[in-house]
């Protein structure tokens, strides 16, 4: 956690080593009011090594908002278990830091309150070191002045980057993104794709980044995991072979549209 | 009155951003409150005329100047003054403990789900009785001192509150819900940082309701029994035994004023504390 301090120009955001993820035959059953079992997830097994970046994608209802929250700790596999590091989860674990479809920032607190919020929950960090940290963390995600305004006040876009600072403020090792930028602009959004490989590159927490676009996928991973509807399962498993740092740059060469199509032509309609 | 809102738009954009908007609005404010003066005393002049051109009794309606001459010799001799004292003292430590009561309740309840399904019936049958008819029992219980008019207070605005901070404690998203558990909120956390910011304007609804019923309920518990202590609603009884009309719509008028001022206070507390809920310009 100190690691900051031992090297002050970069900004760290992990603690000493991100912890690989196994999701391990899970399967998720969940019952209607009628009660109906539905299968949400059917017998799902992946592996993410430590600081790899991977997305997962599929039409909506295929389960992917449940792949993550099984491995977020907020709800229980009907069957199976993940393990981050070594450790089975079965609650949120203070090395997880997740970011939302929605920003959620509570409206009563000021963007540098709502960003400190993990770790005044925590209860760990001194208040220097919080203000130290929500002023590294307003600089990446470009807001520093707007550290005392409030969520009302700010634009779609700067809520979503509170919400994302705030998702690294305890420097969690694992980092769960569920269609963090769906409700972005599409400009905005490639701008902010950039933004979070940056804060990545720096610290090389493992992600598990939710998506439904294609492009945004394959512009960020190093892997795309491809979901199915109905069961929800995993019907594919796409390396991404493009080099990194990744630039705008990338988004017209060939080899970016043809691993774009590869898995568009695996999602079934 | 035109001029000034021709003032104001005619104004330097620089102008309107500093000193000019408060120079505007102080004009406003200043044009209301004339506006509110000339209604106030059109009206006494209406009503002047009306007593007069109708003859009406001096016992069934008094002319205004009757009313605000008695209105002067209350406040000369101190009577007015002792009155709203008792009557505010009566209505506020009764909104106090009735506010911390219906909160305190409020909270054990939200959270204590199984004790809610308990008490649930017991609530809405005794938010069903009229509080008013419940008077005479306090005064029984009480005696005819302050107790029982702070008991009565306390009636009735103890459900309104309860019943909106339940309703305001439990009105939060399952996004925020989710959000407390993802960063392992303990319970007291989730209450004292979510819900309670998440009640408040539920709160500040049930005061804005229930603190001008508190002054109500204040008087109708003197007009009911009073004792030795002289508010405001025993001078009515007492001007009402010598038919004193001029003398009740004299208090009335303070009941009045009163009753107002307590609304605006709830209103400037609840923009101070609700500045959050409402949508900033930018």
């Amino acid at each position: 956690m100190n690691m900051q301090f031992h090297e002050p120009t970069a900004v760290s955001n992990t603690a000493a080593k991100a912890s690989p993820i196994h999701v391990s035959a899970v399967s998720k059953i969940f019952k209607t009011r009628t009660g109906e079992e539905v299968t949400a997830l059917a017998d799902t097994t992946f592996k993410l090594a430590s600081g790899e970046f991977v997305s997962i994608v599929g039409p909506s209802g295929c389960g992917k908002s449940t792949v993550m929250r099984i491995i977020a700790g907020l709800i229980e596999p009907s069957q199976g278990a993940v393990l981050l590091g070594k450790e089975v989860v079965t609650a949120p674990s203070p090395e997880i830091g997740i970011a939302f479809q929605k920003a959620v920032l509570l409206p009563w607190l000021s963007v540098e309150r709502n960003i400190a919020l993990p770790a005044e929950l925590e209860g760990k960090m001194s208040r220097g070191e919080i203000a130290d940290r929500v002023e590294r963390l307003l600089a990446m995600v470009r807001l520093k002045g707007n550290a005392k305004r409030f969520p009302g006040e700010l634009s779609g876009g700067m809520q979503q980057r509170v919400s994302i600072a705030r998702a690294l403020m305890t420097q969690p090792s694992v980092l769960l993104m569920d269609e963090p930028f769906g409700a972005l602009d599409a400009l905005t959004r490639e701008h902010m794709h950039d933004e979070l490989l940056a804060i990545w590159e720096q610290g090389h927490p493992t992600v598990v980044f939710i998506t439904h676009d294609i492009a945004e996928a394959v512009y960020l991973s190093d892997r795309v995991l491809v979901m199915a509807a109905r069961p929800g399962r995993i019907i594919a498993d796409i390396e991404i072979d493009l080099p990194r740092p990744r630039r705008a740059s990338l988004r017209g060469e060939s080899r970016f549209a043809a691993l774009g199509a590869e898995i568009r032509d695996l999602i079934p309609h | 009155m035109t001029m000034t809102t021709d003032k104001a738009a005619g104004a330097t954009p620089q102008g309107r951003r500093s000193g000019g908007i408060q120079n505007s609005r102080a004009a406003v404010y200043a044009q209301n409150i004339g506006i509110k003066l000339l209604q106030l005393l059109a009206g006494l002049f209406a009503w002047e005329l009306a007593v007069r051109g109708l003859n009406v009794d001096p016992r069934i309606v008094p002319s205004p100047i009757v009313v605000l001459e008695m209105l002067l010799s209350l406040i000369t001799s101190g009577i007015l003054l002792s009155a709203i004292w008792i009557t505010m003292a009566e209505t506020l430590i009764g909104f106090a403990i009735g506010a911390v009561l219906g909160i305190l309740l409020a909270v054990i309840l939200s959270e204590m789900p199984v004790l809610k399904a308990i008490f649930q019936p017991y609530i809405v049958a005794l938010q069903a009785v009229p509080k008013v008819a419940v008077a005479p029992l306090f005064l029984i219980w009480f005696g005819f001192g302050m107790e029982s008019k702070i008991a009565l207070v306390i009636s009735i605005l103890f459900f309104p509150v309860l019943v909106n901070t339940i309703a305001g404690l439990e009105s939060t998203s399952e996004d925020q819900i989710e959000l407390m558990k993802a960063y392992r909120a303990s319970r007291w956390q989730t209450l004292v940082r979510l819900k309670a910011y998440v009640a408040l304007p539920f709160v500040f609804a049930a005061f804005e309701v229930s603190l001008v019923l508190a002054l109500t309920a204040a008087v109708v518990a003197e007009l009911l029994g009073s004792g030795t202590l002289v508010g405001l609603g025993t001078l009515i009884k007492i001007y009402d035994a010598r038919m004193n009309s001029a003398g009740i719509f004299a208090v009335l008028i303070v009941l009045s004023v009163l009753g107002v001022i307590l609304h605006t206070l709830v209103l400037v507390a609840s923009r101070y504390f609700l500045g959050w809920s409402r949508p900033r310009g930018k």
